[in-house]
């Protein structure tokens, strides 16, 4: 640690991220952080600065960055309308406990309360959307602040945390002793689990005949893919995964059951009323696993697993709260459980699996027809892409199909906003994964919806050289809520039909090599093209307008009674 | 069955608390109903006294969000009126906290 004597407070801000070992800053200049830009430019850029093209780019490219990573993502903006562009990426990260630091300028501390050029409140603005935040006026409680940031980032259930400084600190001299935080007296990150509560969970999983695991990202964020994958081959658990959960048991897994959910995979939401024991594993009890609850899980013994203590009883009331870090609480389970087969009861999500297969995979997944099924171009990139190869999402249709379609390897080779469903995310999430994880392939599927709300940042990708293969699926729709309209609203297609532009144009114009298919035929030279390009490239897919994504939970319909196709009795 | 509750927060205060925990009610729905906000016998510590009408489930649910707030260092409630000396989650806070 550096013991030079009074430097400047954003001199301070550089030498404590790096001491912080932030190697990267997604970011924006303006007024109010202009200091501090200056002292990366002084230090010779030794962080590497990404300059994004808005400041909600900068935030999903931290997450990005942290989501593939599990370290901290660091963001930098300006004040007031740079911070309140944050707030969208905040709000995803809260929702996805991703572990963002945002750093966000504010107008000079005598000015504050004063409707001073560019002042937002971003104190009050944030609090609801992040896990915790701190205003700093005076230079004195700058160093303290930052290391508290990042160490209420990273712990427990990590989250985002904005560190807002007024532009005086930056520019006040202090004395830099910078201590990485190890703890704070009201906060207590790592909450010891009760081992009579594990013993008991593994006295119930023995004794259960038609047990499932339920997993969710909580298992990638604590680092327990493998305690997991031990656990549920010992004791014999079909599992399956929440949407965020998805790669930290591979997909051919011969117990991984699949995805929970609205569109998950019809035997688990099937079975789950039939299960006798849910165990579930840093996952949240999303209404889009358990639809209604009153009807989500009638005939089982629920033991919820979760780091946090307030996500127990918050939607579902478990019969065994077991509070505690993931990795830490399955390594005693694994301890205690008996080895098991439950053959009958895997028999039997076999079987609805064929259902399934028969009944919506094999149409999605057809090479034969003229148009271009979006499932069917994602399994053939699943199987042409190397096997570390990180997928990054946008929100709809096509993240759907990414998510049932695309076969995960990689724990954290999975990107997508999950809580929020935020479009726009793809792209910069993409770039931050890219930058995290150089030496892994990267590509980000988007619709044309989602693409035009952050294609900008296509520019990001050319001036920084990030390699990322960029997919549009076009079906030139809104194409989840135009799925909702045809099932729900009798076709009334309300503002869903886009009029796009020429994206392979607009992409060229801005640098990117750029190739358009729109016939299954193309599908595997289209795929052919983006393995040999050297460097960033985007291909647009042209896809069949009017898909679907089955099966499907329709709103307040219990999981049990999943829809495998349109059922047209009780279509509106 | 909506129940009045008296809700007792005791966390190190800085600006942006209060407005943290008003938001967290808020955020459930709720109105604050009364609301007091003191210095604790330990400086640096606030006590902060609330009332909300609700149920048991989501006043549940709220202490343990106001609880884990990071500033936080106790959070419990009470059916209100049961205001007889302390009770002994109080008792313990005042013991870990002094």
């Amino acid at each position: 640690m550096s013991d030079s004597n009074h430097i400047s407070g954003a001199d301070a801000i550089i030498l404590a991220l790096q001491a912080e070992g932030v190697e990267t800053l997604f970011g924006y200049p303006g007024g109010a952080i202009m200091p501090l830009y200056d002292a990366m430019f002084r230090f010779g850029n030794q962080i590497r600065h990404v300059l994004t093209r808005h400041e909600q780019g900068a935030i999903h490219a931290a997450q990005g960055f942290a989501r593939v990573s599990g370290k901290t993502g660091v963001c930098i903006t300006t004040s007031g309308p740079g911070a309140t562009n944050l707030l969208t990426g905040l709000a995803d990260a809260f929702a996805d406990s991703t572990p963002v630091v945002c750093i966000t300028g504010q107008v000079n501390a005598r000015l504050i309360g004063s409707d001073a050029f560019q002042e937002a409140d971003i104190l009050g603005l944030t609090t609801p959307v992040t896990k915790w935040n701190i205003r700093i006026t005076s230079s004195a409680d700058l160093l303290q602040g930052l290391s508290q940031a990042f160490y209420i980032a990273r712990t427990g259930r990590p989250g985002p945390v904005v560190v807002d400084i007024a532009k005086n600190v930056l520019l006040e001299k202090i004395h830099f002793d910078y201590q990485i935080c190890a703890g704070m007296p009201s906060y207590h990150p790592e909450p010891v689990p009760d081992d009579k509560k594990i013993r008991r969970a593994a006295d119930w999983i023995n004794q259960s005949e038609r047990p499932i695991l339920f997993w969710g990202q909580g298992v990638l964020l604590s680092d327990a893919s493998n305690e997991l994958r031990l656990l549920i081959d010992k004791a014999g658990l079909p599992a399956a995964s929440t949407l965020l959960g998805l790669s930290a048991i591979p997909a051919d897994h011969p117990l991984n059951m699949g995805m929970l959910g609205m569109h998950g995979n019809y035997a688990p939401n099937v079975l789950s009323a039939k299960a006798d024991l849910i165990v579930a594993v840093g996952m949240r009890f999303d209404d889009r696993v358990t639809s209604d609850p009153s009807t989500f899980l009638p005939n089982a013994r629920v033991i919820h697993i979760d780091i946090d203590a307030s996500e127990h009883g918050k939607v579902m009331q478990p019969h065994l709260a077991v509070v505690g870090d993931a990795a830490r609480v399955l390594r005693s389970l694994i301890d205690y459980v008996e080895p098991a087969l439950h053959e009958d009861w895997v028999a039997e999500f076999r079987v609805l699996q064929e259902m399934e297969t028969d009944k919506v995979m094999n149409s999605d997944l057809s090479l034969s027809g003229e148009q271009i099924q979006m499932g069917a171009i994602i399994r053939r990139l699943s199987e042409r892409f190397p096997s570390n190869t990180l997928v990054v999402t946008d929100v709809g249709q096509h993240q759907m199909k990414v998510a049932r379609y695309y076969k995960f390897n990689t724990p954290r080779s999975m990107v997508t906003s999950g809580g929020l469903g935020t479009m726009g995310f793809g792209l910069p999430a993409a770039i931050g994964a890219k930058i995290a994880c150089p030496d892994q392939p990267v590509l980000a599927l988007i619709g044309d919806g989602g693409f035009q709300m952050t294609m900008q940042e296509i520019m990001t990708i050319v001036q920084e050289k990030t390699d990322v293969k960029v997919i549009v699926l076009n079906n030139g729709f809104l194409g989840m809520v135009r799925q909702w309209q045809e099932l729900f609203f009798a076709k009334r297609y309300a503002s869903t039909e886009l009029l796009n532009p020429d994206f392979v144009k607009v992409v060229d114009a801005m640098g990117l090599p750029s190739k358009r298919i729109s016939t299954s035929r193309e599908i595997d030279s289209g795929i052919d093209w983006l393995l040999a390009s050297n460097g960033p490239c985007f291909l647009e897919v042209v896809t069949d307008p009017e898909e679907n994504v089955f099966p499907m939970v329709p709103p307040g319909v219990p999981v049990s009674e999943m829809w495998l196709e349109k059922n047209l009795t009780l279509i509106v | 069955m909506k129940n009045s509750y008296l809700v007792t927060v005791y966390a190190h205060d800085r600006i942006g608390l209060l407005l943290r925990i008003a938001q967290l009610v808020s955020r459930k729905n709720l109105n604050i109903e009364r609301l007091t906000l003191h210095e604790s016998a330990v400086p640096g510590v606030t006590w902060i006294n609330l009332v909300v009408k609700t149920d048991s489930h989501t006043i549940h649910t709220l202490v343990k969000q106001l609880e884990k707030q990071i500033e936080v260092l106790q959070a419990f409630h009470v059916v209100e009126p049961v205001r007889v000396g302390f009770s002994e989650s109080e008792q313990k806070t005042r013991q870990v906290i002094s």
